[in-house]
This record gives C-alpha cells, sequence and structure tokens, in this order.
C-alpha cells in the first residue's frame, strides 16, 4: 500500500466568511458553517466554537480529544472509515493534511473531568497541542442523554469538524507544502526484501477497558477485537479513532493515533537498520482471559510473520501495564526481543515503583515520564471550557485550583503529558 | 459466554449501584481500601483473580468505588494463586500512593453518582461473561 500525505503548513487560525486556507497560511474558519454542521446533531443542547493560538494565554479545560484535519484527495473511503463514512479500506492514494492545525473537543461528559491544554507558560511546554493551532469545539449536552450517547456525539463532532475544515481548505485551492511518501508491500515482497536485516514489528495495545475507556477500528470497538494486523498507513488515515477521555496525560488522542511516532520512525529507518515487517493491533481488556487470549493471539501473530523484535506500546496505566507485561514476557519466551514503551507513576519523588506488572524479561522500556510530576499552571487570562472539577480530575486533589487561578497538579492532568506513543514534546535521543 | 456458574464466582464490590441482595456479589462498607483488603482474605484463601483489580485508568483511592471479580479454588487446592497475588499487591501499593497524596477527597454528589455509573460500566462486561448478571444503568 502506497500513501501520500499532502500536508499544508497553517500558520495561523481566524475567524472568517469562508473556511478557506488563505495565501498567508493563515486557516480561515466559518464559524457559522461550522456550528451548523455540528449543530445536525440533536444531541446537543449547546455546541460553541473558540480559538487558541500557540503564546496565547488560555487554558482549554478538560479536553476530551484531539483530531488532526485530515481528508481523502485521492484513493478509497474516506478518514475515520466506520465512524463518519463507509468501511472501506483507508491507508492508499492520497490525503490532505492541515498541518499544524487540530481540533480540540472540550466539554463536560461526567462529573469528574480532565484534560488541561495550556497554550503558553509551563502547561504549555508539556502538551504536544501547544504548538497547534486549535479550533475547539465546546459541548453542553441535552438533558437526560445517556454517557454513552453523548459520549459518542462529543467523538463523532471532533471528526466531522476535522473532515469539514481539511475539506474546506482543500477545495478552496489550498496547496501542499510538503507531500510524505508511505509505502509497505505485500508481506511476501517484504520478507525477502531486506534478509540480513532484523524483521521487526509494532505490537500497538489500544485502550478498551469500557466507557470513556474505549477505543474504535473502522468503527468497532476494540474491545470485542481479537488482536489482528492492520497497514500502518490506515492508522495515518484514521482507522484508529479515540473515545478514551481518563488519563489525560497518556490518553493515545485521535491526533496521536493519525500521527503515530512509532509508526514514523519504524518507517524512516525501514531498510536502513530493520525490515519493518508490519502493525499488530491488540487491546487492553479487563478480564484476565482476554488478557491472555489478546497476548497469544498477537505473539502467535507475530511467530508467523517470522518478526525477531517487537516494539509494544501501551495506553493508561494500571490494568494495561499487565498487557504490556504479558505481551513482553510471551514474545521473549518465543525469541522475540522487545522493547517496551510506557510511562511511569512513581510518585512524586520518582521514587515509588513506577508499572503495576513486572517480569525480568522487560529489560528494554522507554519511559515517557512520570505522570505524578507536580507542576504549577499559572493563571491564564482566558480559559476555554470549564474548571469546576480540577480537583477532582486524575492528576488533581484537594486544593489544586486556587483562588487566583492558577492551577497544582500532577503531570497526568495535561492532555498528552507523558504520551506512551512517545509524542511528547520533551524527550532525549542518542547521539 | 465462559460456562462457570455464579457460584463459584464472587464479585467484592462497595458500589450501591449494583443494587442489594444481589446473588453472588458482597458487599463492603466503606472505601476501596476495605473492598482490597476483603479481596486479600480470599486471595489468601487461595481464591484468583478474573478481572484486573486496577481497572479503570484512575488511582484506585481517586474512585471511590471498586468491584473486584474473583473465582473460588477448585478442587479444595487453598493454595495462592501468585499471579492474583501480585494483582492484588499491586493495587494495595497504588491505594498506599493514593492515600499518601491525598487523592479520595469529597468529590460532590454529581461526581460520586458518575464514579457509580462508570465503576458499574467498566465491570458489566466482566460480570455478564460469568453469569453474574450486570444490568445496564442508566
Amino acid at each position: 500500500m502506497r500513501l501520500e500525505l499532502h500536508r499544508a503548513r497553517v500558520k495561523g487560525i481566524r475567524w472568517g466568511s469562508a473556511t478557506a486556507l488563505a495565501g498567508d497560511g493563515v486557516l480561515q474558519v466559518n464559524r457559522d458553517e461550522l456550528l451548523a454542521l455540528i449543530r445536525e446533531d440533536g444531541r446537543f443542547a449547546g455546541v460553541d466554537a473558540d480559538l487558541a493560538s500557540p503564546g496565547d494565554r488560555v487554558r482549554i479545560v478538560p479536553v476530551k480529544d484531539v483530531v488532526e484535519p485530515r481528508c481523502k484527495i485521492e484513493g478509497d473511503g474516506e478518514v475515520f472509515p466506520g465512524m463518519i463514512g463507509d468501511v472501506e479500506t483507508v491507508g492508499q492514494g492520497k490525503t490532505f493534511v492541515l498541518d499544524g492545525a487540530a481540533v480540540v473537543t472540550c466539554g463536560k461528559i461526567v462529573g469528574f473531568q480532565e484534560g488541561i491544554i495550556d497554550m503558553s507558560g509551563v502547561g504549555a511546554e508539556y502538551t504536544p497541542y501547544s504548538v497547534t493551532f486549535n479550533l475547539v469545539l465546546i459541548f453542553r449536552p441535552v438533558d437526560g442523554i445517556e454517557i454513552y450517547e453523548y459520549e459518542q456525539a462529543c467523538r463523532l463532532a471532533g471528526l466531522k469538524a476535522a473532515l469539514y475544515l481539511a475539506r474546506s481548505a482543500h477545495e478552496s485551492g489550498a496547496a501542499a507544502d510538503r507531500v510524505e511518501t508511505f509505502e509497505l508491500p505485500s508481506v511476501p515482497e517484504l520478507l525477502s526484501a531486506y534478509p540480513k536485516l532484523p524483521r521487526v514489528a509494532y505490537l500497538y495495545q489500544l485502550q478498551t477497558q469500557g466507557l470513556l475507556h474505549d477505543t474504535y477500528v473502522y468503527g468497532l470497538d476494540a474491545k470485542r477485537l481479537i488482536a489482528t494486523i492492520i497497514h500502518p498507513n490506515e492508522t495515518m488515515d484514521g482507522a484508529i479513532v479515540s473515545g478514551n477521555c481518563v488519563s489525560s496525560c497518556d490518553k493515545n488522542s485521535t491526533f496521536t493515533h493519525q500521527n503515530n511516532p512509532v509508526i514514523s520512525a519504524l518507517y524512516a529507518r525501514h531498510g536502513v537498520d530493520l525490515n519493518f515487517v508490519g502493525v499488530i493491533i491488540s487491546n487492553e481488556n479487563v478480564t484476565l482471559i482476554d488478557k491472555r487470549r489478546s497476548s497469544a493471539y498477537a505473539v502467535k501473530l507475530a511467530r508467523i510473520l517470522g518478526i525477531e523484535g517487537l516494539v509494544i506500546s501501551e495506553e493508561g496505566f494500571g490494568n494495561p501495564d499487565a498487557d504490556l507485561i504479558m505481551n513482553c514476557h510471551r514474545a521473549e519466551i518465543a525469541g522475540i526481543r522487545t522493547v517496551l514503551i510506557t510511562d511511569e507513576y512513581a510518585g512524586r519523588d520518582g521514587a515509588s515503583q513506577s508499572l503495576a506488572d513486572a517480569t525480568k524479561e522487560a529489560d528494554a522500556v522507554v519511559s515517557c515520564g512520570n505522570a505524578n510530576m507536580i507542576v504549577e499552571l499559572p493563571k491564564m487570562d482566558r480559559v476555554i471550557g470549564y474548571t469546576d472539577y480540577v480537583d477532582v480530575i486524575a492528576g488533581g486533589f484537594s486544593g489544586s485550583l486556587r483562588a487566583d487561578g492558577s492551577i497544582e497538579v500532577e503531570l497526568q492532568a495535561i492532555t498528552g503529558a507523558t504520551c506512551e506513543l512517545g509524542f511528547t514534546r520533551m524527550g532525549a535521543k542518542t547521539l | 459466554m465462559i460456562q462457570k456458574t455464579a457460584s463459584h464466582v464472587i464479585c467484592v464490590t462497595n458500589n450501591p449501584d449494583w443494587g442489594p441482595g444481589r446473588d453472588g456479589f458482597e458487599y463492603v462498607d466503606g472505601g476501596p481500601w476495605g473492598v482490597f483488603k476483603r479481596a486479600r482474605d480470599l486471595v489468601h484463601g487461595g481464591w484468583r483473580f478474573l478481572a484486573h483489580p486496577l481497572y479503570g485508568n484512575f488511582n484506585p483511592m481517586r474512585h471511590p468505588y471498586r468491584t473486584l471479580l474473583l473465582e473460588s479454588p477448585s478442587g479444595g487446592d487453598r493454595s495462592v494463586d501468585m499471579e492474583s497475588f501480585s494483582m492484588l499487591e499491586a493495587a494495595l501499593e497504588s491505594c498506599r500512593a493514593g492515600m499518601a497524596k491525598n487523592y479520595g477527597g469529597e468529590s460532590g454528589e454529581a461526581a460520586r453518582r458518575d464514579f457509580a455509573k462508570l465503576d458499574c460500566e467498566l465491570m458489566r462486561d466482566a460480570l455478564n461473561r460469568y453469569c453474574l448478571w450486570a444490568p445496564v444503568i442508566s
């Protein structure tokens, strides 16, 4: 499969009379047209929209998801298959990307909320969404709506808005600044392509514990999946969508599923020092029998493909740690070397046990940060959303929200701060 | 559906949303620490977890409700299941960390209701699989 990402750089965002990417790179959005589209869903009593740019003294909270605007311009299907379109296989042809823009969905779903994006100050350094030009949707549900229904309405609204922005900009004549090509041939070709390089695959664990902890693949609730193979290009076209709203620091947003850096890195090294054979997706269910089934099946697929090295990422902490460690142990016993990607809950001083599970085979682990670390977020000039529940959010504690508007929280409260795909602003490289 | 009778399975919970008098349920007064302590007694008696005790992306002390699903030892073998023991100890360690950080403070009635519902939703599938009927709670 071959996919071209046609990236048009967004250098600003503003309201305007028509949705288009202006010649100066500013994304202009027709607010009324956008809101009319989102309000077609009768599950909202109210929808508002706001804009936030890098450097603004703005706080967005509580954030549910972040989505990158994309649309298909050539090839089968449409982005976010099974969610807002048909289920035709994606990942081939050409996809237009508003590079540097994001749709952020925001609003109360339950009585405890989380997810902070600060566009400036200390907090901005920890979230990857402080450097994107954000269109923020703020939702209010109709009375009496069931939580599942409302969560779905919020999720779909973000996807619709992202498609609307990209489609409108492309139809207005926006041209790409840069084209990236991603191509992996069939498995038999891959296996014979680089006989001297180690065959490496990516085991991509998806959060699937239940309400507010879900992920969708082609619209299917991933907790019902048995481990399977997905082409890496499919992820770039939104085949994987987040329905996970809990633990914002290590939530894999839809944006990160579209821009998974593990996949980018494996592509970059394909044919150089490894042979990137493919991606296996598995889930993180609650029952132990599901965990054993998923793990056994995923490792079996890796063995069938003749994989020698497996990069494994998780989403979340506690329960998902068991999946991560089980996958590592089973793969290593099968003779497949593993590298794990996780974050840590090691206490505020970093001295406590980091993960809820361990195995001696886990001897190559990448940490994306300690979610318990305390940060002090200064008062912002403007808040988009609601701060009502900052004291009880994951990462908050009694007294987190101060009278002056500043917030003292653990990193856990900041959207994407310790993303376990490595999609963060902070990191380290071996030179 | 997994072919097990409910008599081999117990659900230890402090969540009132499951409703009173359910077969196979054992209600514990108090917070999540009390639920884990009861589970510890069972695990030390040879019971094993059927679902991970650290479900949900919360420190357990941040979530006021906890529902744990365990299976009785088979054939009179009361030896401790080490996988369950290990999961339990990790859960207790998380609780201790949460208590030290003053998690679990008063969150208000709206949040309490939603926490109770979320707890049921995260465990509903698991309970249904093991024939402990779990209603959809709206």
